[in-house]
């Protein structure tokens, strides 16, 4: 099945996992593809094209915020719900790391 | 040559295929400068590698509001769309329909989309956007106005399918259904399939693409020809020869003119000088050969579109003349006096192509068919004359006592009003119809015979 039966950001993917983090301080969209490359060390790449489509999907969902428009650049920032939903991920992904740990 | 043109009809489905090929042409040394509709416009320049992206655009929808409030949000986005991808290491090209094309000479530049689950459903927004309107125009197209539907509704008459001309034009418009529909159902079949088969099917379907439309026009080109041949038509070849030597003379002009300064930034101003130049000449010329044809006609044509009203009953006054001329049909119209009898009688003849000719026909007989009974009640006695011609159709009213409309044969067709002929005697309007008949309706007829 090409669609994936994922309902809305019940877990998140690598892009916007990273995505998420990177606005837990107010950031111009495109400093985030150089932070989300940061913190990942090199191995997750946001491509230009990619960052638009998640952007205007967490603004949509009310997950991140616009608080600063100058010129094209625009500001973001995480919002309460957006701060939820990472946790939600971060606790996820722990409990999974947690889950192997007796096995591998 | 600096600059040449290519084709960049983008769908969803060739949108790789257009990227590999871009690169390739880079390769050769030829680098795509800008979009100029739906072509993509190439510099001459040094070979070397360039990346090209061509992305599906849509943008987020903030506002609601009126429709020049929406265009103006979409713009907003899309220039915010575009320095985020010229920021990553993208140069900004142009657009094409719902995409954007970008290049770079950084090899190492990141992709535009990383992420196949965003692209996968962009790209199912984008074909579910399009198969809805799609299939209205294609309902449209063949159910109103294509000549298909006769074909199959067999609407054209037994003379129209001898000529070979429709029976061609069959294949040519399949061809140019599936030049419009293929990249849809092009798009449909590979969002749905895996990607090392998709590149196969792709590539078939994209050189399918281009070749519908070279070989419906070799095959229409054959087919017109076969048919002026057929028809003795020479004067549509006259017209045509004359179109092209003239395009090719405006040809020259512009190519005089681009070398004498012209700057590159007004690629654009010079493609519409061209086009509007052409379309131009293409309305003179057509106004041209119909005028050079008409005096073809005159000269040769024989049909008796000189009968005047003496000529017709022996005595009476033509008060009116009237001729008429369109690419399809001419007419000769008369309108005068017989005794108290007012007479107006119309000779239509058919000139290029059938399906015109026929169709105003085939709809006006329907209509007098319809009011056929209330003409017989009032003049019943004349109803049943043989008035020479193939088929008869005719009604009656207050003020029209009698309307014939007759076919004499497949080239002509008249159509004779008779205002007080109530008042006429029997036996007067029985010689009236002989007269028709002997002198406009079977000269004809003995004419087309020759």
């Amino acid at each position: 099945m090409i669609f994936t039966a994922r309902e809305q950001f019940q877990t998140l993917t690598e892009p916007m996992y990273y995505i998420l983090l990177a606005f837990l301080e107010p950031r111009c969209g495109v400093d985030v593809m150089e932070k989300v490359e940061e913190l990942s060390h090199g191995r997750v790449k946001v491509g230009p094209g990619t960052l638009y489509a998640l952007l205007g999907r967490f603004q949509k969902e009310g997950m991140i915020e616009e608080i600063e428009v100058v010129g094209r650049k625009r500001t973001y920032v995480i919002t309460k719900k957006g701060r939820k939903v990472l946790q939600e991920e971060y606790d996820r992904l722990l409990q999974m790391v947690e889950d192997g740990r007796g096995f591998l | 040559m600096k600059y040449r043109l290519y084709s960049l009809n983008v769908e969803l489905y060739n949108r790789d295929i257009l990227v590999e090929k871009l690169e390739q042409l880079a390769l050769k040394g030829w680098k795509l400068e800008k979009i100029c509709l739906s072509y993509g416009v190439l510099k001459k320049s040094e070979p070397r590698k360039i990346r090209y992206a061509i992305e599906l655009f849509q943008p987020y929808k903030r506002k609601k509001g009126s429709f020049s409030q929406r265009m103006e949000e979409k713009e907003e986005e899309e220039n915010h769309y575009i320095s985020y991808c010229e920021q990553a290491g993208w140069n900004y090209i142009g657009h094409c329909k719902n995409y954007v094309i970008f290049a770079s000479e950084e090899q190492e530049v990141v992709d535009i989309q990383t992420d196949q689950e965003i692209e996968n459903m962009q790209m199912k927004k984008e074909l579910v956007g399009n198969i809805v309107p799609n299939i209205i125009l294609w309902g449209f197209y063949f159910f109103f106005l294509s000549p298909v539907r006769d074909v199959f509704f067999h609407r054209f008459s037994y003379g129209e399918l001898l000529s070979m001309f429709p029976i061609i034009l069959f294949p040519i418009l399949i061809l140019l259904m599936l030049y419009c529909f293929l990249p849809l159902l092009a798009d449909v079949i590979c969002f749905f399939m895996k990607k090392n088969k998709k590149q196969t099917l792709s590539k078939g379907i994209f050189t399918l693409h281009r070749w519908t439309v070279r070989v419906g026009v070799l095959l229409f080109i054959g087919a017109w020809l076969t048919n002026v041949w057929y028809q003795k038509q020479w004067i549509q070849l006259k017209i045509v020869a004359g179109l092209a030597i003239f395009l090719i003379f405006l040809w020259c002009c512009f190519i005089i003119w681009k070398k004498a300064k012209i700057e590159e930034k007004k690629f654009e101003l010079q493609i519409g000088f061209f086009a509007v130049s052409a379309i131009c000449f293409l309305v003179i010329s057509m106004g041209v050969g119909i005028f050079v044809n008409k005096g073809e006609i005159e000269e040769k044509s024989n049909w008796n579109a000189k009968v005047t009203m003496a000529d017709l009953f022996g005595e009476g006054k033509t008060t009116k003349e009237v001729k008429k001329e369109s690419p399809f049909i001419e007419s000769m119209t008369y309108e005068g006096e017989q005794g108290s009898c007012s007479i107006k009688y119309t000779i239509y003849k058919k000139k290029m192509g059938n399906t015109l000719f026929e169709k105003a026909f085939e709809g006006e007989k329907e209509e007098l068919k319809q009011t056929a009974n209330m003409f017989d009640q009032i003049v019943e006695p004349m109803a049943e004359e043989d008035w020479g011609a193939e088929e008869v159709y005719g009604y009656g009213t207050k003020d029209t006592i009698i309307e014939r409309r007759m076919r004499i044969n497949e080239e002509y067709v008249l159509s004779f009003q008779m205002i007080g002929a109530g008042n006429m005697e029997e036996e007067e309007f029985y010689q009236v119809i002989q007269s028709i008949k002997e002198k406009l309706i079977l000269p004809i007829k003995e004419e087309k015979a020759r």
